[in-house]
């Protein structure tokens, strides 16, 4: 996926820097679109490819933070980079927090943008990868059986077969074939391979959080228990 | 004595009962008694005009009854009618028998009737009416008489006096005439006229006609009068003459006059000789005894021709009867005067005015005429000239606007128009007739008596001032110009009025106004002088004197260009030509050098004679405000500084924005022309791009160096517009930064103020920078700053910064302005008051107020070039 090049979407109210910035990163050999305001850029067709968004922090209406906030709530990958004309300390915080790629005060050099635009792509490459196994190990999932997705439930929380048995009402050679299945349908070389893929599903889809130790006893059925 | 008062003693009559109640019915005041007593008691008491009684009285008869009531002077001649059955010619029987004054006025029959006795009634009243006013005549006649000046008397054929009158008494020296009475004339003429006074007393009673002669007669103490006497023959019932009613005058000192006059006819004579007027005598028989030359020449005749010919001679036709009537006057001894036709010698019309008197002898015998002849033939000519000129008067009188009017005895007897307005009358009517003290206050009448009187006296003209009282109760103040004349109708005073309450208003007002004046003039603080028209000096009051360090002998009467060489080339000097020339009042402050060293605030007020100064030292004044303004000027420098402070943040974004733009077109022209792929057209537009984007940080820096900088105050021609909109561009970041949501409202065709610029912009950054401060609680979607021009009456630009912040309380609006005062925790409490004193110093007005929905806006005022004529 390294190879795929990339789009830069200039979002900035300023015409003059949108247009200066546009025609430097055009220069640079960059796929560059721009745009004067955030409703404008809403307004573009979903773009799936590798990419990253260099962002005016003050717009007229408050506009930079509320379009990463709508982004990232739309599971928009895109990295943003803030360009801002003041090295306001709390905007910069608040934005970095937010899951800002990088924060590049006006005026800056073409080097800092073109470096901060670079690691947006990887950024942005990285993402689309994880979303891609994300989305194989979901499609995975889907194949077990609610008797298999229990015993993936208690295998990944490191319980015993016997355990696993005993809290399903069933005996420990059943459990072990189930076991089996699991293993074969999610593709995992190991317990820890499985444990891994289900830590990195996204949160809506997570199988269990880890029990608690409190848990553990059996007395309170934990959150992830209710499917 | 009241006029219906009515007494009924009715006794035993039932007619006269009813009669006095019918009486009470008719208004008539009717008392009704039963006896004498009471009916005496009652006319004593009450004085009625009559008393009715009748029938038979219990106590006393009604005939002592009436004889009572008739004798009593208490009960005041009241009329007296008895009712007793005794016939009427009964009763005149007994009336003749007694003494009539006692008898009842009336009597009737008891059988009379009730209507009969009330028509009566109104006769009796009548009666007693006529003869009480025959009573007050009767006694006003012998007042009269008491107080003729001339002697009164009555004597029998024998020359003994029967009655005299006070008056003659007093006369011939005695207190009362009654040691005279009984006493005979002959005691009184003196002896030498005895005779003389026989034969007259003789002849008058022969001829039974008025017959007059001069007596000589003795008083009480022997002096000796000259009486002229007139005796008249008295008829008595038989018509025969027994007594001489005389009249006597005193005419001793008309005599010793007459003889006087006599003593020098002859010097008068040379007199009438030479006079101008004609003098002409004539004897009784009217033949001419002398005419002087004059005379004669009237008539074209020598003097001795017209000797002995009959005044006829010299007459025609009616002119003769006339003459004849005239002559039989003076033959009675009557002097008088009439206008003449004389026919002259040459048969032409002498018109002349005769004043003609009886010539006497030393006896008193008529011997002829004598008459003073005046030439009017010229003035017959101009009578009707006179009289056209008298109606052109009359005109001229009707129609002057000045009130004329005429007081003949006291009443007005004449007035024009004028008059009637200046009176408040509405036609003459309502004012002739009556008397002119009507017209006048009443604190005057006295001082208008003592005028009219001595008018009258003196035919003489007085001027004057007073106050008349109209019809309608006003006062009015009016000049008075009267005389006195007389002419055919008596004398009178004749009156021109003018209305003068405004002049006398308006002279009150002028006295208090100079009065007023004066007293200022000397006590104010002020340097007061005036100069004439020849720029010298004519007053200098004491303060100015002690301002210019001179001696007021040392200005006065000397010019301006003498006390200060210098003064030509100074602004004074220009200025109080301009108010001279202009007449109008000029008002500058200017410094004077050596040797005054002083700032003077001046004001000149040109008048008639030349020009009035009021001058102020105000140098220490002037010192105060310069040193008050460097430090206004250095306050608003902090200030200035202060909010470049404050802007800094928003500056550096706003430069950081051109410069971002700057530098990555450079960049990108590199890179364009590093890979060989740019055209020409795509480099000179980075170019274009990249100059204008300098030129906006230019723009930036010098907003900001000229806040900054120190320059002074500099008026010049300002937009408000352009001004209001690089003021924007300056906060535009910090809008953005503020989350505040920044428009403009700018009025189209605002004209141009006079101002400075920078603090003017000054101004307007506190009020954004104020108003970010008060929205930075609010939510930011609710952040709106708005700034507005206006034109507001066509004199002033209006400037207004609208924000939605939390607004001002109400009770600190007042204060807002004040320096110190600041609700920030931060701020120095500068800000505003410096806004203030810069508006003030641009003739403008600055205020805040709270917006209806929220927030507050702040405006300001400045005054348009030429009051706004655009």
């Amino acid at each position: 996926m390294n190879g795929l090049p990339g789009t830069v979407f200039v979002v900035d109210d300023e015409p003059s820097v949108r247009k200066a910035v546009g025609r430097l990163l055009s220069a640079a050999g960059q796929t560059v679109e721009t745009f004067g305001s955030a409703a404008e850029f809403l307004a573009r067709a979903p773009y799936q490819g590798v990419g990253c968004i260099v962002l005016d922090l003050r717009m007229p209406g408050n506009s930079g933070f509320e379009l990463q906030e709508k982004l990232a709530a739309m599971g928009c990958v895109l990295p943003i980079i803030f360009i801002s004309g003041q090295a306001d300390i709390p905007a910069s915080v608040r934005a970095l927090k937010a899951g800002a790629l990088d924060f590049l005060p006006k005026p800056f050099t073409d080097t800092d943008l073109l470096r901060a635009i670079e690691q947006g792509f990887a950024h942005c490459r990285q993402r689309l990868h994880q979303k891609a196994q994300d989305t194989e190990v979901l499609n995975r999932l889907a194949c077990l059986t609610p008797r298999e997705r229990q015993v993936l439930e208690g295998v990944i929380a490191g319980k015993l077969n016997k355990q696993i048995a005993a809290e399903l009402g069933t005996v420990e050679k059943t459990v072990k074939v189930h076991r089996g299945r699991v293993m074969r349908k999610m593709k995992a070389q190991s317990v820890a391979d499985l444990v891994r893929m289900a830590e990195r599903l996204p949160a809506q889809n997570r199988i269990s959080p880890p029990l608690s130790p409190a848990d553990a006893s059996g007395q309170q059925p934990g959150p992830g228990r209710q499917s | 004595m009241t006029t219906r008062r009515i007494v009924v003693a009715s006794g035993n009559l039932e007619v006269l009962a009813r009669y006095a109640k019918l009486l009470l019915n008719r208004g008539y005041e009717v008392t009704n008694v039963k006896t004498g007593a009471e009916c005496l008691t009652l006319a004593r008491k009450a004085r009625p005009r009559l008393v009715v009684a009748g029938g038979k009285l219990p106590d006393m008869d009604s005939r002592a009854l009436c004889r009572k009531v008739k004798s009593d002077p208490a009960c005041g001649g009241s009329l007296v009618v008895l009712v007793d059955g005794c016939s009427q010619a009964a009763g005149r029987a007994q009336q003749a028998a007694g003494s009539s004054d006692l008898q009842p006025d009336d009597c009737l029959s008891d059988s009379v009737s009730v209507s009969e006795l009330l028509d009566r009634t109104r006769l009796w009243l009548q009666l007693q009416a006529a003869s009480e006013a025959l009573r007050a005549s009767e006694e006003k006649y012998r007042q009269l008489i008491d107080i003729v000046p001339d002697a009164i008397g009555v004597i029998d054929a024998q020359g003994q006096l029967l009655n005299v009158t006070a008056q003659t008494a007093r006369m011939l020296g005695y207190d009362n005439p009654r040691p005279l009475l009984g006493k005979s004339i002959f005691e009184l003429v003196s002896p030498d006229y005895h005779a003389f006074a026989q034969a007259e007393l003789l002849e008058t009673f022969k001829q039974g006609a008025v017959r007059s002669a001069e007596y000589k007669v003795l008083g009480k103490t022997g002096q000796s009068m000259l009486w002229q006497v007139s005796g008249a023959p008295m008829a008595d019932g038989d018509g025969s003459a027994k007594r001489l009613l005389l009249f006597a005058r005193d005419v001793t000192a008309e005599k010793l006059v007459q003889a006087a006059l006599t003593e020098r006819e002859r010097s008068f004579r040379t007199v009438v000789e030479t006079a101008l007027e004609g003098v002409w005598m004539v004897d009784t028989s009217g033949a001419t005894t002398y005419v002087n030359p004059s005379m004669a020449a009237m008539l074209g005749y020598p003097v001795r021709e017209m000797l002995g010919r009959h005044l006829f001679d010299f007459l025609e036709g009616e002119e003769r009867a006339v003459a004849a009537a005239a002559l039989k006057l003076r033959e009675e001894g009557v002097a008088g005067r009439n206008d003449c036709r004389f026919r002259r010698k040459d048969g032409t019309d002498l018109w002349a005015i005769v004043s003609a008197a009886p010539v006497l002898d030393e006896k008193g015998h008529y011997t002829g005429a004598l008459g003073m002849v005046t030439d009017i033939t010229e003035r017959k000519q101009a009578a009707e000239a006179l009289a056209a000129s008298e109606s052109r008067y009359r005109k001229l009188v009707e129609l002057s606007p000045d009130a004329i009017y005429v007081v003949r005895d006291g009443r007005i007897s004449f007035l024009n128009a004028a008059a009637v307005k200046l009176f408040g009358a509405s036609s003459p009517a309502q004012l002739l007739g009556r008397t002119s003290l009507d017209l006048v206050p009443s604190e005057y009448h006295q001082e208008l008596r003592q005028l009219r009187a001595k008018l009258l006296r003196d035919q003489a003209m007085n001027r004057g001032e007073s106050k008349i009282r109209r019809l309608d109760e006003q006062v009015l103040d009016v000049s008075v110009s009267a005389a006195g004349f007389t002419d055919s109708e008596g004398p009178a005073v004749q009156v021109i009025l003018r209305d003068i309450t405004e002049r006398k208003a308006i002279e009150g007002a002028l006295q208090a106004a100079h009065r007023r004046v004066s007293v200022i003039l000397d006590s104010i603080t002020d340097g007061f002088t005036a100069f004439d028209r020849q720029w010298r000096y004519t007053y200098v009051n004491a303060a100015g004197a002690r301002i210019l360090r001179k001696k007021p002998e040392e200005l006065l009467g000397k010019t301006l260009w003498q006390v200060w060489p210098g003064a030509r080339e100074s602004l004074f000097a220009r200025e109080c030509q301009h108010a001279m020339e202009e007449n109008r009042p000029v008002e500058f402050v200017e410094f004077y050098p050596e040797p005054l060293n002083l700032w003077l605030e001046s004001r000149s007020y040109p008048s008639a004679d030349g020009l009035s100064v009021f001058f102020t030292d105000v140098t220490a004044h002037k010192r105060a405000e310069a040193e008050l303004e460097t430090l206004r000027q250095q306050l608003a420098r902090v200030d200035r500084i202060q909010l470049t402070g404050e802007l800094t943040a928003a500056l550096s974004h706003e430069l950081a924005q051109p410069l971002t733009a700057i530098a990555s077109n450079a960049r990108a022209a590199e890179r364009f022309l590093l890979g060989a792929k740019a055209s020409c057209r795509q480099i000179r537009e980075i170019l274009q791009d990249i100059s204008r984007d300098a030129m906006r940080t230019v723009g930036v820096m010098q907003g900001v160096r000229s806040l900054l900088g120190a320059k002074k105050q500099q008026f010049a021609e300002l937009d408000l517009n352009g001004l209001v909109e690089q003021t924007a561009q300056l906060v535009r970041s910090q809008a953005l930064l503020n989350e505040v949501a920044l428009s403009l409202d700018l009025a189209r065709n605002l004209p141009p103020v006079l101002g400075d610029r920078v603090q003017l912009q000054q101004v307007l950054l506190n009020l954004v920078s104020n108003a970010f401060d008060a929205m930075k609680s609010g939510p930011s979607s609710k952040r709106r700053l708005t700034i507005g021009t206006s034109c507001s009456r066509k004199r002033f630009a209006a400037v207004r910064v609208r924000d939605t912040g939390e607004g001002i309380p109400p009770e600190y609006l007042s204060k807002l302005f004040n320096s110190f005062f600041t609700t920030k925790e931060m701020g120095m409490g500068m800000g505003l008051a410096i806004c203030r004193s810069i508006i003030e110093a641009h003739g403008g007005r600055i205020w805040a107020a709270h917006n209806v929905d929220c927030g507050a806006t702040f405006r300001f005022v400045i005054p348009l070039i030429d009051g706004g004529k655009l």
